[in-house]
């Protein structure tokens, strides 16, 4: 499995500030905030993330960003979608057919984590309608 | 949508559908091949898993609702997003509501949800549940399993204005408008479940233009466009044995009988995938010989009367069905309505065999019966038809006391409503509609969840009866 390097727009959470991050709001219906989104997962040592689309994507299997693109395949906790409003603003979900979260208390944890890391953070919550993260959000975030 | 697959779309059919791909194998063909369930909610789209309490999808209906590539993006992300806009479907539901003029109060109790539940349903901010939002997108005539996925179109809003309108015909308007929904979205639907088997038949008719004039009446032009109907369905002159059969099995033309208020009788209605017809089962319906002038009365607006004419829907009360004069002695103001009470008439009763029919008999009163017990007219129709086609006869002679149509024409038209399980189905889907979705299920095309949500019953007690349901049809 291809895993993308740093030179490929490869990073690593640490403590806010996210330097050089792309900007935008996260989305409320579909094909929104596309161009801004990240992708990340919970590694075993590490916090990886990546914008999904942009330069160098082409040579990817599916032409973007996968989760196991930031992994090379390895196993992870946990992995989603991601928006940064600002460098200490985020808001992410756990969509991710192979590092999904299990339900809403994963999502929270997660949240608390990140929080930690001294970001102001919300997720999108759980869809009890489909057994899956939600992917928008609706009304305005839950902050963390 | 374009459904030939690529070299990559042969690895998105067994992502997708679970199905190995075969050469030449398309999405549609791996859908019905499919054994895999997808559920959707109110925002979401994913494969069926045990944790979620939205509504089940056949992967058919899951691959023409919303096309392959929302189907690969749940591949990729364990979900897909199906709203348009953050506004819907809050939006389309508010706007639909108010455009027919009804309460939220009033769609929460025909929908059998709470007012709360009409509510949020038109809260933006909300996530509602899927199964309350099929109901109240049934009772507004919208399109449940798909509901958010495409902005409301003008066309609609229309219709439904349409719709608003002909509740002023009725004393309980809110409650016709909330029957004509009912029926309209009844009618559309069987109309997407048979588009596939549909029969031909009715390409044969070209719709006509033609009410009269000063020196053609509009009668003759019904009467003629009667004649042109029994010759382009092969019918000869013999009696029609069963209208609803006719218009069920043999034109394919969807057919729902629900309860509307007393003084409407039936209407047409049209949309871009056909016309559809709707009965009331109260009122003088009751009566076998009525019923069947009502369906021959509508049958002639669906098969000749232009789109703008029709203007989507035609609403008819019983007073305008009921003769009380002689053709030539009529003062028309409606001359669709003059139509196609002179079709239905000579439709159900071509002139010549009713005169023959009449005369064969020694009294007058003897005449009359006969024509009615032949042909299953109504006592009222009867007299008049006669009086129309003998042009001798005075209509004081045509009486008889007792006189009604017998059994055997009750038994040849009668609903399938009465003994029709399971019991909570509503009277409007137990008819061929009923059929057509257990047809569909059984081929995949929907899942069993959405066949208890379109029937208005529990997906047990569909399953329990299903059987039954076919051989009411078969």
């Amino acid at each position: 499995m291809w895993a993308i390097t740093e030179a490929e727009g490869l990073l690593e959470l640490c403590v806010a500030p996210a330097p050089n991050v792309v900007t935008g709001c996260p989305p409320k219906a579909r094909d929104e905030s596309q161009d801004c989104k990240y992708l990340w997962a919970v590694g075993t040592d590490t916090v990886p993330y990546a914008l999904e689309h942009g330069d160098n994507r082409n040579h990817l299997s599916r032409g973007y960003l996968s989760h196991t693109n930031l992994t090379g395949g390895k196993p992870a906790h946990a992995g989603g979608e991601m928006w940064f409003i600002d460098n200490t603003t985020l808001v992410f979900n756990g969509a991710s057919s192979r590092y999904q979260p299990r339900g809403l208390q994963e999502l929270d944890s997660l949240a608390k984590a990140f929080k930690q890391c001294a970001y102001k953070v919300a997720h999108m919550g759980w869809d009890d309608g489909c057994g899956r993260p939600a992917r928008i959000l609706r009304g305005e975030p839950e902050w963390i | 949508m374009d459904m030939k697959p690529s070299h990559k779309d042969a690895r998105d059919i067994e992502e997708i559908f679970g199905v190995a791909y075969e050469d030449g194998l398309t999405f549609e063909e791996a859908a019905l091949k499919s054994d895999r369930l997808f559920v959707r909610s109110q925002d979401h789209l994913a494969f069926d898993n045990e944790t979620a309490n939205g509504v089940r999808l056949s992967a058919y209906q899951a691959l023409t609702i919303f096309g392959p590539k929302k189907l690969r993006e749940i591949v990729d992300y364990g979900s897909a997003i199906i709203p348009v806009s953050c506004s819907e479907p809050a939006a389309s539901i508010k706007q639909r509501r108010e455009s027919l003029g009804l309460s939220t109060a009033l769609v929460a109790k025909k929908a059998g949800v709470t007012e709360e539940d009409v509510l949020n349903a038109e809260d933006l901010n909300r996530r509602n549940s899927m199964q309350a939002l099929c109901r109240i997108a049934q009772t507004l005539c919208m399109d449940d399993m798909a509901i958010a996925f495409h902005p409301t179109e003008q066309n609609d809003t229309e219709f439904a204005y349409r719709l608003r309108d002909r509740g002023t015909l009725a004393g309980s308007r809110k409650q016709l408008t909330l029957g004509l929904n009912e029926a309209a979205w009844v009618i559309k639907k069987q109309l997407e479940l048979s588009a596939p088997n549909r029969s031909a038949i009715l390409q044969r008719f070209e719709p006509s233009s033609i009410y009269g004039d000063k020196n053609y009446p509009v009668w003759k032009q019904g009467y003629y466009l009667a004649e042109k109907t029994r010759e382009l369905l092969d019918l000869g002159h013999d009696p029609i044995q069963s209208i609803r059969g006719l218009l069920e099995k043999k034109l394919g033309i969807p057919l729902v009988q629900l309860e509307l208020p007393d003084s409407v009788a039936g209407g047409t209605v049209s949309f871009d995938q056909g016309r559809g017809i709707f009965l009331n089962i109260n009122g003088g319906n009751n009566e076998v010989g009525v019923r069947r002038f009502t369906l021959a009365h509508e049958l002639g607006h669906l098969l000749w009367d232009p789109d703008q004419k029709l203007r989507s829907i035609i609403v008819d009360e019983y007073k305008i069905l009921e003769p009380t004069q002689t053709l030539d002695d009529q003062v028309y103001h409606d001359f669709v309505e003059a139509r196609a009470n002179a079709f239905a008439i000579e439709f159900l009763a071509p002139g010549k065999k009713v005169e023959a029919a009449f005369r064969s008999e020694s009294s007058a009163s003897a005449g009359l019966k006969k024509v009615m017990e032949i042909f299953g007219l109504s006592y009222t129709a009867a007299r008049f038809h006669i009086l129309n086609s003998c042009k001798t006869i005075d209509l004081e002679q045509l009486t008889s006391t007792g006189c009604s149509v017998s059994s055997d024409w009750q038994a040849q038209e009668s609903f399938t409503i009465d003994f029709f399980k399971p019991e909570s189905v509503p009277f409007s889907r137990r008819g061929r509609f009923a059929y057509e979705v257990v047809m569909a299920e059984e081929m995949r095309k929907i899942s069993t969840n959405a066949a208890a949500i379109w029937l208005g019953c529990s997906t047990q007690e569909y399953q329990k009866d299903k059987e039954t349901i076919k051989s009411l049809f078969a």
